[in-house]
């Protein structure tokens, strides 16, 4: 199936309570490119090898989270069929004037039942500083940080996620990969609208609206020890790893922001195709689901949001 | 810093135990906790202010606050003496009780996973350690 509707997350808007403090963290440690400063204050971010303009969306506040994810759509008539799509499922759609980010098209959105803002919108600029095209070059600039490619997926928490889940697929064309089902049942779900395992993820949890993390897109294993080296020279809040997921397979390591907001950084993890099964874990083996090295249940990881 | 910042010592105690810990003015009370190991009173999270984990009451003593999460900590609870302990620096010996809000809404759903998930794991906390009353709603589940 070639890649229609959907096409991949595009914009992450991390909501930051010292922006100094987060734009050294995301520019200098992650090793984002600045893109630029938006008249109300808001720091637009971007990966080296990403052709739009920006992907993170930094904005100044008095609580940590995330205000928004947002996906690329492959037209700008997908957004009517989309908004379509959503009323029919019976959820509200709200819509965002081009321009409210520079450089980006008018977006729509709905509130999922997890209480997270979901966006679609279809254009955004090509950066000035993008990938080379012609006889291209590995990159423009060379990568610092930790060499971060793209920005890949976020994992959500909140309630509903049956209900979210069901959203996805029926009115977006997403397929869940991979999912947890516990005897109550499911604890958390990933969800693609590509050949990723993951596009986005949610895990089932009392409070709405919560932010697990962003996670971005690394070359291979040795680029996630790059990492860890970062991440231990400039006394970053480490969560777990470097370690591996059984879910998703990816190899990775998270860490925290100056606000708190959680990241990670990871590389690998299979393809999937919309003609395989969904992976499942149960309450027998989950520990290994999360971590495949540890095996074990993290309490941190499982339960620590903003 | 002078001489005096770098040799200056303050304690933390928390009442109803024999918790005694060593901080430094310009270390967090978090982390003076986290390098003694004593996890058990105040969680562990993000160690920057936005999860809220480590929120705690100040009973006694004064602390030099960073920037904290306000739907943590609201203006009056601040007042209180309300805190992150990620977030504050103290400027004296300090009495401290954790004051997780919400005690168990998260509590609860992380001790059942654990629970039926992994009963096999040494060392997995699956009793809430949270100071609260038989009503906590997180535990009638
Ligand atoms: S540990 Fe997250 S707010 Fe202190
Ligand atoms: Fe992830």
């Amino acid at each position: 199936m070639a890649i229609t509707g959907v096409l991949r997350p595009g914009l992450c808007q991390i909501r930051v309570l010292d922006m100094a403090a987060a734009k050294t963290h995301y520019i200098d440690r992650v090793g984002l490119d600045f893109v630029g400063e938006g008249p109300d204050g808001r720091v637009y971010l971007k990966a080296y090898d990403e052709f739009d303009r920006h992907s993170i969306v930094l904005r100044q506040a008095d609580e940590s989270g995330c205000d928004l994810f947002a996906f690329r759509v492959a037209r700008p008539s997908d957004l009517d069929s989309f908004e379509q799509r959503i009323k029919d499922y019976g959820y509200t759609v709200y819509h965002v004037e081009a321009g409210e980010m520079p450089g980006v098209g008018r977006r729509i959105g709905t509130v999922i039942p997890s209480g997270h803002r979901i966006e679609l919108y279809a254009e955004i600029e090509m950066a000035d500083r993008h990938p080379p095209i012609t006889n291209p070059d590995l990159w423009t600039d060379e990568p610092h940080g930790m060499r971060p490619i793209r920005m890949d997926h976020a994992l959500l928490y909140g309630p509903n996620i049956e209900e979210v889940q069901d959203f996805f697929e029926k009115a977006l064309d997403f397929r869940c990969a991979e999912k947890v089902m516990l005897p109550d049942g499911l604890l958390a779900t990933w969800l693609t609208c590509s050949t990723k395992a993951h596009d986005i993820a949610f895990v089932k949890h009392p409070e709405p609206g919560k932010f697990h993390h962003v996670s971005f897109f690394l070359e291979d294993w040795n680029a996630v020890g790059w990492a860890s080296d970062i991440i231990t020279r400039y006394n970053i809040s480490r969560d777990i790893g470097p370690t591996r997921h059984g879910i998703t397979r990816g190899t990775t390591i998270y860490f925290f922001d100056p606000s708190g907001n959680r990241n990670e950084v990871f590389a690998g993890g299979y393809t999937y195709y919309p003609t395989d099964p969904t992976r499942m874990w149960d309450e027998t083996e989950l520990g290994k689901g999360i971590f495949y090295y540890e095996q074990q249940l993290n309490e941190r990881f499982l339960t620590v949001v903003t | 810093m002078d001489q005096t910042e770098i040799r200056t010592v303050h304690r933390i105690r928390v009442p109803g135990t024999d918790i005694d810990v060593p901080c430094r003015p310009q270390q967090n009370v978090l982390d003076a906790f986290e390098r003694r190991g004593l996890c058990r009173d105040i969680r562990i999270g993000c160690r920057n202010g936005g999860c809220g984990v480590c929120r705690v009451q100040v009973l006694e003593g004064t602390v030099r606050a960073d920037r904290m999460g306000a739907n943590h900590v609201t203006a009056d609870e601040r007042l209180a003496g309300y805190a992150l302990a990620c977030r504050i620096y103290p400027e004296s010996d300090l009495l401290i009780a954790a004051a997780p809000r919400n005690p168990c809404a998260t509590r609860a759903r992380t001790d059942e996973t654990i629970a039926t998930a992994d009963r096999r794991l040494v060392g997995t906390q699956t009793a809430c350690l949270h100071r609260h009353g038989p009503a906590c709603p997180g535990h009638d589940e």
